[in-house]
């Protein structure tokens, strides 16, 4: 057993924002590239005509679940000790809501946002802007929200836990559902009108 | 659609039914319960101080001593040779080599069996050999070899070798040298002389 590597003790937690940082301009270049700099195609997705938010991301997560699963089935990786977010049901859907209203109207999402600000776009500089006051109105507001932000807490469960599925089996369904999505989502994109940008 | 993504769904597909199909290999490589309860129950998982002390007088090359505690009192006192493992961080991976070396005796310590005893478990599942625990620990270690108690003046002869072979093994912890009975007084020669022998006189 060898990883996670931070918490296995392989290398120091110190390195962790190091390493954090070093991923973060990874991610960002790879973003760049596949041109999520733009705002018009990120809001593709919710207007029909350009879907790539939706297979770059849903690949990406279910590469790095088939890779985290048979990494932990070789013993490469104990997936014990990966960190699993906790839920919290009501601020997730009030987060969620609010951050896919943010995604429409502004056309980024944060990590994106940063990488338009990188290249100089000046809608992203006018979104990580009011990002910032999102985020102080949110701190200064905290202690009246405190009650949803914290209410209905689920504890660090998994998807396949609570329908009661094996981890193998979900991850097959997820697989079917992406490539679902991949081939409906190809065919949405050629019957609507293209949009130059 | 190109050729390739067409490949790529294929691949994904199989590899998400090889998740269903593969056996569940979640804890391979621990010990089962069964094993483990066997180990507890088994007395040579505690090795006396005596052999202990025995072992690193005789500089035994296979022995590994490992100190559980926390690093302060690893560092206030501990056994000669010994290693601070702390048991917070004894499945850390930077720990996997000096532990796993197969022809060690590995002899874990405490101040008494509790932290030894955690570590020990926590290796054993982990599917460590050759690990021991100190019985009764460093405070056993100060009773018996550091300050032993001499034996009863009707002991059997094997309580006053062990009580000797202590005795030694305290003076070489301690870095003292052996006692020597001291010669008390100053003892008067008494010179006897001999009474002269009478030469035979005459010949032949």
């Amino acid at each position: 057993m060898t990883g996670p590597l931070i918490p296995m003790g392989i290398i120091g937690q110190g390195w962790d924002l190091v390493i954090a940082l070093l991923i973060g301009m990874a991610f960002g270049y790879v973003l760049e590239s596949a041109g999520f700099s733009s705002s018009r195609k990120l809001a593709g997705v919710f207007y029909g005509y350009d879907f790539t938010v939706l297979r770059v991301f849903f690949t990406a997560a279910i590469t790095a679940m088939v890779g985290l699963l048979y990494f932990g089935y070789m013993g490469w990786i104990d997936l014990s000790m990966i960190y699993v977010n906790p839920t919290f049901l009501i601020a997730a859907i009030v987060g969620g809501l609010i951050m896919g209203l943010g995604f429409i109207a502004g056309g980024y999402c944060p990590g994106t946002s940063m990488c338009g600000v990188a290249i100089g776009k000046i809608d992203a500089m006018v979104f990580t802007g009011g990002m910032f006051v999102g985020i102080l109105i949110f701190s200064e507001a905290f202690p009246l929200i405190q009650g949803i932000y914290e209410s209905h807490s689920l504890g660090a469960v998994k998807v396949n836990e609570v329908l009661g599925l094996s981890t193998g089996t979900f991850a097959l369904l997820l697989i079917i559902v992406a490539l679902l999505a991949f081939i409906i989502t190809r065919i949405v994109e050629n019957k609507v009108k293209k949009v130059e940008y | 659609m190109k050729k390739a993504y067409y490949i790529m769904a294929v691949f994904l597909l199989l590899l998400g039914i090889g998740l269903v199909i593969l056996p569940d290999r979640e804890h391979y490589d621990e010990a089962s319960p069964r094993e483990l309860l066997s180990d507890l129950r088994n007395p040579s998982r505690f090795i006396s101080t005596d052999k202990v002390a025995e072992m690193i007088i005789d500089q035994d090359p296979t022995l590994l001593l490992v100190d559980v505690r926390d690093m302060y009192d690893f560092l206030d006192y501990s056994l000669p040779g010994a290693h601070g493992i702390p048991l917070e961080e004894i499945l850390m991976y930077k720990w996997v080599d000096s532990l796993s070396y197969d022809r060690s005796k590995i002899v874990l310590f405490s101040n008494s069996d509790i932290l030894a005893d955690q570590a020990w478990i926590l290796l054993k599942r982990e599917n460590h050999n050759n690990i021991h625990i100190m019985k009764g620990g460093l405070n056993c270690w100060f009773e018996t070899i550091i300050q032993p108690s001499p034996p009863a003046e009707t002991a059997a002869n094997e309580e006053i070798d062990l009580y000797q072979f202590r005795k030694g093994a305290s003076i070489y912890f301690l870095g003292g040298a052996a006692p020597v009975e001291q010669e008390t007084g100053s003892q008067t020669v008494i010179v006897k002389r001999k009474n002269k022998t009478k030469v035979v006189e005459g010949g032949c």
